[in-house]
């Protein structure tokens, strides 16, 4: 759910633009770099961004009965860190708003500043956060999810609320109704968002451990143990 | 989902033929009046404008084109709900206390401004879609490497663009496949058989990247891919209707602020 074309004032939208830019910009700069470094990047880069338009405008299970549709920038955060996923999350939200009809143009910055910066920056951190430590990596993987989830979701509460300050109690009033229907479906969204994608992790891990390795997301022990846990479990599941 | 992509209907437009950068300045244009209207008449004329002009010239279907409208407006009308609630100024219309801490007021003011959110996002929508519905994603990206963006990102962008429909028909027939054996039966084995649906696309994506790598080597990729522009030079035929249009509109603006300006 984006803040669609034309709901935020011309101001706000240009202060989200501006916002939005120099991550943007770091993020071509960060592209440009990788891609003189091992040109084989931008394929892999343009199939990951296909797939998280297509995870985006996939529908998901949710609790409450409504279907939502996941981010999607957790696992590009995972993979290739937080500027290039601005960059991929810019590409896939001007796409959502040209060929779906979601989103749009004049709230693009909004929109980029919420899913492509502000969710992955939180997700981002969490995995710094986590990452050396003995923290199972399907853990982590959950929790980077769940929380750039909510993050973006937060952000975008915040950015209607600054929008349109209520009249009495101002933006905090305003930030709470906004987040308080959105948290209806958001919250057991990003849960179970969160638990698709550490699912998803589990068959990337058995099936093609090569991908992770190669963009040095977890180290080649963790992933060793998480197979060997996994290859317990299988086998005492044929024990039994 | 995809089934009603705006790129096939933009495919299919009377439109498709003219200018892409006309049609940019109409957008843009119309978007840009529309956002910055401190009344909710020009993006409503605005919006109905172009409505018509796409549905009768540039013959788009009035059913598809309602569904897309409708999409926008679900959210819209939740939202400026919320907004009558919160925001206020002006006189009280209605007042409402169901409880001592919660007071739902609606004022003239908070009326009026969800009114103009809602005419708005009707206005600035539908000068999105005017582009969207129009002018194919191959015109677009001509458009934007003459504007200077890196041409590293329109590679990317073009590349994202081509492997959208390959990865989603592979999630509908796995989806499909996944539906016959009851994956979707019950809450858990729906998350379940979702996880393995997009684990099963990351990794054909990444193995379908790797193949696209020998595929563009085998053609000399050296970093860029270059293109050939299809696109029509600019007429005047067009540009000119593009620009009263937009004159006109911008009239109606002048005319709206100066009258908000003498009443305040």
């Amino acid at each position: 759910m984006h803040i669609m074309e034309g709901f935020l004032p011309w101001q706000w939208c240009i202060v989200w633009w501006l916002v939005a830019v120099p991550f943007i910009v770091l993020g071509i700069i960060e592209l440009r770099s990788m891609m003189r470094k091992d040109r084989e990047y931008l394929p892999l880069l343009g199939v990951c961004g296909a797939f998280i338009f297509i995870l985006s405008a996939l529908k998901l299970p949710s609790v409450t009965g409504s279907s939502s549709h996941p981010t999607g920038t957790g696992l590009s955060t995972i993979c290739f860190g937080v500027f290039i996923t601005s960059v991929i999350g810019a590409i896939v939200l001007l796409f959502q708003a040209l060929l779906l009809a979601h989103g749009g143009i004049s709230t693009l910055g909004a929109n980029m500043v919420s899913m492509a910066i502000g969710g992955p920056l939180a997700g981002y951190a969490i995995y710094r956060l986590l990452k050396n430590t003995s923290v199972n990596i399907y853990i982590t993987v959950f929790t980077v999810t769940a929380v750039a989830d909510l993050i973006t979701y937060v952000i975008t509460s915040f950015q209607l609320a600054l929008a349109y300050p209520a009249q009495i109690g101002g933006v905090m009033t305003s930030f709470a109704a906004f987040f308080a229907i959105f948290a209806v479906t958001q919250i057991p969204l990003a849960i179970v968002e969160g638990c698709v994608l550490a699912l998803v992790f589990k068959y990337i891990v058995q099936i093609k451990p090569e991908i992770i390795e190669k963009l040095n997301v977890f180290s080649h022990e963790q992933i060793a143990k998480a197979r060997m846990t996994e290859g317990s479990v299988a086998s005492s599941e044929v024990r039994s | 989902m995809l089934e009603n992509l705006v790129d096939n209907i933009a495919q299919e437009s009377a439109f498709r033929h003219i200018n892409p950068a006309t049609k940019l300045i109409l957008c843009l244009g119309s978007l840009v009046i529309c956002l910055v209207s401190p009344s909710p008449v020009v993006p409503l004329i605005s919006g109905v404008v172009l409505s018509i002009v796409l549905i009768v010239p540039a013959r788009v279907s009035p059913v598809l084109y309602g569904e897309l409208l409708l999409g926008p407006a679900i959210f819209t009308i939740i939202s400026v709900v919320v907004l009558v609630f919160l925001v206020g100024g002006g006189d009280v219309l209605w007042q409402f206390n169901p409880v001592p801490w919660v007071n739902l007021t609606i004022t003239v003011g908070s009326l009026h401004e969800g009114l103009l959110v809602l005419c708005r996002v009707f206005g600035c929508s539908v000068s999105l879609f005017f582009i969207a519905l129009t002018t194919p994603m191959t015109d677009l990206f001509d458009g934007m490497k003459r504007i200077g963006i890196p041409i590293e990102i329109i590679d990317l962008m073009m590349i994202i663009y081509r492997y959208i429909f390959i990865v989603y028909n592979q999630a509908v027939e796995i989806w499909h496949a996944q539906v016959m054996r009851l994956g979707y039966s019950r809450p858990m084995e729906a998350i379940r058989s979702s996880a393995m649906l997009c684990g099963m696309l990351f990794i054909s994506s990444w193995n379908a990247g790797e193949d696209l790598i020998h595929a563009m080597d085998c053609r000399c990729y050296n970093g860029i891919i270059p293109s050939l522009e299809q696109a029509e030079p600019m007429q005047m035929r067009s540009l000119i209707p593009v620009l009263l249009y937009l004159a006109g509109l911008s009239g109606i603006l002048l005319v709206v602020i100066t009258r908000v300006v003498v009443l305040s």
